[in-house]
């Protein structure tokens, strides 16, 4: 039921139509920023609050490249955890993960506290600085178009013609990412059927990949998952992440709010009975002594 | 020894009025920025970025809710158990809690970005949210230290009918609470009908034991004010427990919320030690300073027990040696060291002759422990590399708006406290024969 993208970065060319799709189709604003020499053609430096997903430039060593050296992309954008951490902080519940694996945003619930971005292992969520009502924004996994039914109903005001058909399906049941990529490194489909992918692929061209699919395990599993030529740190993936999710570390700790209540309850009613006690015995001394001879 | 009762005074009108001038000025400026910031948004006014969405308002508002835990502390110690010397600071300590607290409000709604949503914390449920327990918590932490000021207001204008519901509305109203918020949190009616089981009880307890419908209902407010407490401190290190990877190992540990609950009641209680000097010097009262070392050992009990748990915790997980290479350990040095200061100067005491201006200085010095340790929580032992992918951080400097509107809720605090001692019975009468401050 999970879906889930596999981004095989060996296939990726860094051509950037991934992003340009996504700002199409969540209508975003392009930025004004400068090329910084150390990152190639990575554009913008970071995701924020008008850019979803990033094609990151990194150099690897590589002596069968002229020059010995090459360029490996990683698209990076929401990871769409299955146990999310930002869903888990958020107090109101506007971040929520569908049954599909969409981690989604309503805004209308957000309060704008931003305990998310501080949350996100993967520093996804960034907020609209420059507004007075600043939303958070981040990849939703084209929610409303993996959710979608169906192929459109009409092309240019007519009806489409029947070979369209099943290609419009494929086309709009995808990430907007996915349905642009021209070079196949964006897979979408289920999760346990991505896995596999990504395991026969590692079999098969052992010589062309780490052993590791990323996403897998990382914090209890996410639902983008990535195959690498090169250690996923050289890639700016975060390193040293649990195996289990975030939520599972901070959950004991609200868990045990209804037994503090009453554990703190029941010793404040000991101490205090104890405390009262010792007042009358005291109270009682004092009075045999004035009253006595 | 007999037990005192303690009662409470009006303080004299002040005579100079340019301080308090210059202090409204102050607040006014404030209240500018605060107009700047809602009209011009957070970006353009603040400091804050994506790679340092909380700031010095954040800080500022931890900080404050440590250094206001005085509040409870003192009212547990004066109304539970025993600590009749403690009543003399119990209604100022919860003066300056209440104060505290609401401005913390008012500095949370010019932190969030979407304020105007705030209502949504009260309808929707997040399974396991820390800052969903601490909102509830807060707020309803707010309404005890209103109804521990009653009192005061009532002797001072003579509202029987009021006072006559609070004592008898006061129990049922705290049993309510507590039972509202753990079926809150927990989401079972069981839950919270097994809290108003037990807190049923205890105020049946409560009610025999006291010598009066008024002292059980102190005490009653002291209770819940100690259970919301105790919740909502301990949960503000909750908060930072889903931040493994992002707090240095120096901070981090399973172990927050106890940690942060007794640095806490430390800050609070070496809070409520400079509150009584302060408050001795600008109304010319003479000092308790029994009450100053009894505070001062308290605190530096909890302060103690703090640095202890800090230690053990990383000793326990052998993280210790290496955690102490990394590059902030200077500052987990610094915190170690001013929280223990008063301990240690508590203890040497007997030798020196014992003077106010030791405790208050011990007490600044613990205050500043705790506040860097929160500091070092939010900003400086946190991970700030920026966005995914970490590579283009914005460094973070608190802006004109965030400085002169922390300042001015502060200067605001220190105002109305003034003013409210001067027309509500808030300090405690002290007899001539306890020695003046000298």
């Amino acid at each position: 039921m999970t879906r889930a993208c596999l981004v095989d970065t060996t296939r990726c060319v860094g051509c950037r139509g991934c992003q340009v799709a996504c700002k199409e189709w969540n209508d975003l604003e392009a930025e004004r920023t400068t090329l910084r020499g150390r990152d190639g053609l990575q554009n913008p430096p970071s995701v924020s609050a008008r850019t979803f997903t990033l094609v990151t430039f990194h150099e690897v060593r590589d002596p069968a490249a002229p020059g010995g050296l090459r360029w490996a992309f990683a698209k990076r954008q929401c990871m769409h955890c299955l146990d999310p951490a930002c869903v888990a902080a958020c107090p109101v519940t506007a971040l929520s993960r569908r049954s599909d694996g969409a981690v989604t945003y309503d805004s209308s619930k957000c309060i704008g506290c931003r305990y998310c971005v501080l949350a996100c292992p993967f520093d996804v969520p960034t907020a609209e600085w420059d507004t007075t009502s600043p939303r958070i924004r981040k990849c939703d996994f084209c929610a409303s178009r993996i959710g979608a039914g169906g192929a459109l109903a009409e092309v240019n005001g007519a009806e489409p013609p029947s070979d369209s058909r099943e290609r419009s399906e494929n086309h709009r049941r995808r990430p907007a990412c996915a349905a642009a990529c021209p070079t196949g490194a964006l897979a979408f489909g289920e999760r346990d059927d991505l896995l596999a992918e990504a395991t026969r692929r590692i079999r098969e061209r052992p010589a062309s990949y780490v052993p590791h699919v990323y996403g897998e395990r990382e914090v209890g599993g996410t639902s983008w998952l990535y195959l690498s030529s090169v250690p996923f740190d050289a890639l700016g993936f975060p390193r040293g992440l649990p195996d289990h999710s975030l939520p599972e570390a901070a959950a004991p700790a609200m868990k045990a709010i209804p037994w503090a209540v009453v554990g703190v309850g029941v010793a404040v009613g000991v101490a205090y009975w104890f405390a009262k006690r010792r007042e009358e015995i005291a109270a009682r001394g004092d009075a045999a002594s004035e009253g006595g001879t | 020894m007999h037990a005192v009762r303690t009662t409470h005074e009006v303080v004299p009108a002040a005579k100079s009025t340019r301080v308090a001038t210059l202090g409204w000025a102050s607040v006014g400026v404030g209240a500018l920025a605060f107009g700047l910031r809602f009209g011009r948004g957070l970006g353009a006014t603040t400091g804050l970025s994506d790679s340092s969405p909380w700031g010095l308002w954040i800080v500022l508002d931890l900080v404050w809710i440590a250094v206001a835990s005085g509040a409870f502390a003192v009212g547990a110690g004066a109304h539970l158990f025993g600590g009749e010397r403690w009543r003399g600071v119990a209604r100022a300590a919860v003066l300056l809690g209440f104060l505290s607290y609401s401005f913390v409000l008012v500095t949370l709604v010019a932190d969030l970005g979407l304020p105007w949503h705030a209502w949504r914390i009260l309808v929707e449920r997040p399974e396991h949210s820390a800052m969903f327990e601490v909102a509830w918590c807060v707020t309803l932490y707010l309404a005890v230290l209103a109804l521990e000021l009653v009192p005061a207001v009532v002797e001072r204008f003579g509202l029987s009918r009021i006072a006559r519901a609070w004592r008898v509305g006061t129990p049922a109203t705290c049993v309510a609470i507590l039972a509202l918020f753990v079926g809150t949190m927990s989401g079972s009616l069981s839950w919270a009908l097994a809290t108003a089981v037990l807190y049923g009880a205890i105020s049946w307890l409560v009610l025999r034991r006291e010598r009066s419908r008024e002292h059980a209902a102190s005490a009653l407010l002291a209770i819940a004010g100690l259970v919301l407490s105790t919740m909502h401190q301990s949960s503000l290190g909750s908060l930072f427990l889903i931040l493994p990877g992002r707090l240095d190992p120096l901070w981090w540990s399973p172990g927050m919320p106890v940690e942060f609950l007794f640095s806490a009641v430390g800050a609070g209680l070496a809070t409520v030690v400079v509150l009584e000097v302060a408050a001795c010097r600008a109304f010319r009262r003479p000092v308790d300073q029994a009450l100053l070392a009894s505070l001062s050992r308290a605190a530096s009990v909890f302060l103690a027990l703090w640095v202890v748990l800090r230690v053990g915790s990383l000793a326990a997980r052998g993280v210790l040696a290496s955690a102490l290479r990394t590059e902030h350990a200077a500052l987990f040095t610094a915190e170690t060291l001013l929280a223990t200061v008063l301990a240690a100067t508590l203890f040497l005491l007997p030798r020196l002759r014992p003077r106010p201006v030791a405790y208050v200085t011990g007490s600044l010095l613990a205050v500043a422990g705790v506040a860097l340790h929160r500091l070092d929580t939010v900003l400086l032992a946190m991970d700030r590399s920026g966005p995914l992918p970490r590579t283009a951080a914005a460094g973070y400097a608190p802006s004109l708006v965030e400085v002169v509107s922390t300042a001015s809720l502060l200067v605001a605090t220190v105002l109305l406290f003034s003013l409210l001692a001067r027309s509500l019975p808030i300090l405690a009468r002290r007899e001539a024969t306890v020695r003046p401050l000298g």
